[in-house]
């Protein structure tokens, strides 16, 4: 696999920034989605640091993505699950992988308070089983679809 | 004041208090297909399978099912849907036969993806080789590779800027048509780009 990036270049410097405090250089890492849109207020938070992202940020698993009041954002993943968030939303991506060329991997987002919308992608496509979308009452599992979940906050 | 208004309106007041349940909403597809979300709780399991089908974790655990309209789920997630990014899309390429010139077809194919891209925010694209099952699997995958490098090189020279482009080939496992081994199907031996 080639991977050819150009433009974005604060996302990828405050990516990089954060790779070189939390671990020792690697070569490329490759985002396991990115933020497409943004109206409001969006912040990342990732290793404890505070990140205010623009379109074309790449997400890292882990994340937590934090809307603020009347705010949205646009997620497309490299699956092409789609997400939305919105308004007052925390999003945490747990855990995600994905192998273009099998279209095998696995992953699970937590809502912990907001509103999420999603459109599953390749990998509840071939293995609907790895993919889990929670929040702090209830566990989701997704046989091919778009729905929108609601999770009350019970801080975090 | 009566005393039973008084009850009512307390009892109304705790009422409006109590939190919101954590809610799940099944939406219809663009063509109306429907999937199924299974929602677990540790007092049981519901599933959902039909459009504005809805479920609610109860105060108790369990989960309880209603349903929404394509009114009330406008008024209330409006926004929220807004908020989705444009839906990925797909375009097929294909090689006249035993060259490496694109059929006509492909050619305004070609037209629409670059559109695509001009008008997406932060486009990435993912071009993926297959082939059809004629030769061996290993063959097939470093075949279908060569492809899609191809396709990226000229997607380059048309000067087709996304944000980042990835190259794949799946060979043989993701076939358009399925077919016995070693069955020469023109329609297999494509190249994939998805713009997301």
């Amino acid at each position: 696999m080639r991977r050819i990036t150009q433009g974005s270049r604060i996302a990828a410097y405050l990516g990089g920034l954060c790779l070189l405090l939390s671990q020792p250089l690697q070569a490329e890492t490759v985002g396991i989605g990115t933020i497409k849109t943004i109206s409001g207020e969006v912040q990342v938070t990732r290793n404890a640091i505070t990140l205010t992202p623009i379109p074309g940020f790449e997400l890292q698993e882990q994340d937590v993505v934090r809307t603020g009041a009347g705010s949205a954002v646009g997620i497309v993943m490299r699956d092409q699950t789609i997400l939305s968030a919105g308004a007052s939303s925390v999003l945490r991506l747990d855990k995600f992988s994905f192998d273009n060329k099998t279209q095998t991997g696995a992953m699970q987002t937590t809502l912990k308070k907001g509103r999420l919308s999603a459109i599953s992608g390749a990998i509840v496509k071939h293995s609907p089983e790895a993919v889990q979308f929670k929040t702090s009452t209830m566990t989701l599992g997704v046989r091919g679809t778009e729905f929108i979940i609601e999770a009350e906050d019970r801080g975090d | 004041m009566d005393a039973a208004i008084v009850v009512i309106a307390i009892g109304l007041a705790a009422l409006l208090h109590q939190p919101a349940a954590d809610k799940v909403v099944l939406l219809p597809g663009p063509d109306g297909a429907v999937g199924r979300v299974v929602i677990s709780t540790p007092q049981g399991e519901q599933e959902i399978s039909h459009a504005y089908q809805s479920a609610a974790v109860q105060q108790n655990g369990r989960v309880q099912t209603g349903s929404e309209s394509a009114d009330s789920v406008a008024a209330r997630y409006g926004a929220l849907l807004q908020a989705q990014p444009r839906r990925p899309a797909s375009y097929l390429l294909y090689f006249n036969t035993g060259s490496d010139e694109l059929t006509a077809e492909s050619q305004t194919t070609l037209v629409a993806l670059q559109q695509d891209v001009a008008t997406r925010p932060v486009p990435e694209i993912l071009v993926i080789g297959h082939t059809d099952r004629v030769g061996s699997a290993d063959a097939n995958e470093a075949l279908s590779l060569q492809r899609a490098q191809m396709i990226a090189a000229l997607l380059g020279q048309l000067g087709v800027q996304p944000k980042s482009l990835e190259v794949t080939g799946r060979g043989e496992r993701d076939l358009l048509l399925p077919t016995a081994d070693d069955v020469d199907e023109p329609r297999n031996r494509r190249v994939e780009v998805s713009v997301r």
